[in-house]
């Protein structure tokens, strides 16, 4: 068995043997199905969303649904006239009759008090 | 596993299209490399495979970077230095492997076990005195067959710098090194 030098620029087999041994691998098939179950774990984040698409899309649909009609029996029906052109209960008389009368407003209502 | 005809350019674009059976084939293919990397840089073999791991995931996660006219093997090994040495700053090595006696394969006798247990004890001291770069280069040309050029690309330094760390890490190795070989011949 011949010495290898430093200088050769070719590997030296009997160092590569001592390293192998100084650094062993052992149980290869268990660290590639490790590395792959963490593979398969992080799917891509497209892949997820698309995954999760259809369900969420179908859930926005029922919530939504179920919202409304829920929105809809808490107003109650005093609130359905508004749909109907009525005005609702916070608006005066007063505005009502600027709304609804056919010259211009007079300054004073504008801009008094509502006493008058 | 597939056929050797087929590059591994053309598995990573397999890879990158999302087949993770062709992924593994790389894995399999580049499994020793890089966990011998690994443990070279944090000598420590649960740290290593950990980082070996998290290399093979980073890999998988940008393979779009590689170039597919190029060796795997480098651009893999670069990333899996790199997640050596981020775990090894991110937290400190639990312990240092002791680089002394695996099981060894066959069993002439208790004298000649304690014989290469010495000589491999003797081997692995001078290993962990090495510098981090030095062992890295020496494992990488020795072991793994790279070329000057292809560790300078792994580990980021100028082709020179890898000769001169293979020098000297051979110079370092040189006498227990010896004292393998000739225990080597005596057994042989």
């Amino acid at each position: 068995m011949t010495e290898h030098s430093p200088f050769d620029h070719t590997p030296d087999p009997v160092l590569a043997e001592a390293l192998r041994q100084a650094f062993p691998v052992g149980d290869e098939a268990g660290f590639v199905r490790h590395v792959l179950e963490r593979i398969r774990a992080v799917e891509p984040w497209w892949q997820i969303l698309g995954d999760w698409a259809r369900p969420g899309v179908a859930a926005a649909m029922i919530l939504t649904a179920v919202g409304g009609f829920l929105l809809g029996r808490l107003v109650g029906p005093e609130r359905a006239g508004l749909a109907a052109g009525e005005p609702g209960p916070g608006i005066g008389l007063e505005v009502t009759v600027l709304l609804t009368e056919g010259g211009p407003p007079d300054v004073e209502t504008i801009l008094g008090d509502g006493s008058q | 596993m597939r056929n050797d005809r087929v590059s591994e350019g053309e598995i990573a674009a397999l890879a990158h299209a999302g087949d993770a059976e062709a992924f593994g084939e790389l894995v399999a293919r580049y499994a020793a490399q890089a966990r011998r990397l690994a443990r070279t840089i944090l000598l420590d073999p649960d740290d290593a495979d950990d980082a070996a791991q998290d290399g093979f995931l980073a890999a998988w996660r940008h393979l779009g970077r590689y170039d597919p006219g190029r060796p795997f093997g480098p651009w893999l090994l670069r990333i899996v230095a790199n997640a050596a040495a981020d775990r090894r700053r991110r937290r400190r090595v639990r312990q240092t492997e002791e680089l002394s006696p695996a099981a060894a394969t066959r069993s002439p006798g208790p004298a000649a076990d304690a014989d290469r247990s010495a000589l491999r004890g003797a081997f692995a001291a001078a290993l962990r005195e090495l510098p981090e770069r030095q062992r890295t280069a020496i494992v990488l040309f020795d072991v793994e067959g790279y070329s000057h050029a292809e560790i300078a690309a792994v580990l980021r330094v100028p082709e020179g710098t890898v000769r001169s760390d293979v020098f000297h890490a051979r110079r370092a190795l040189r006498e227990p090194l010896a004292a393998w070989r000739g225990w080597k011949e005596n057994e042989g």
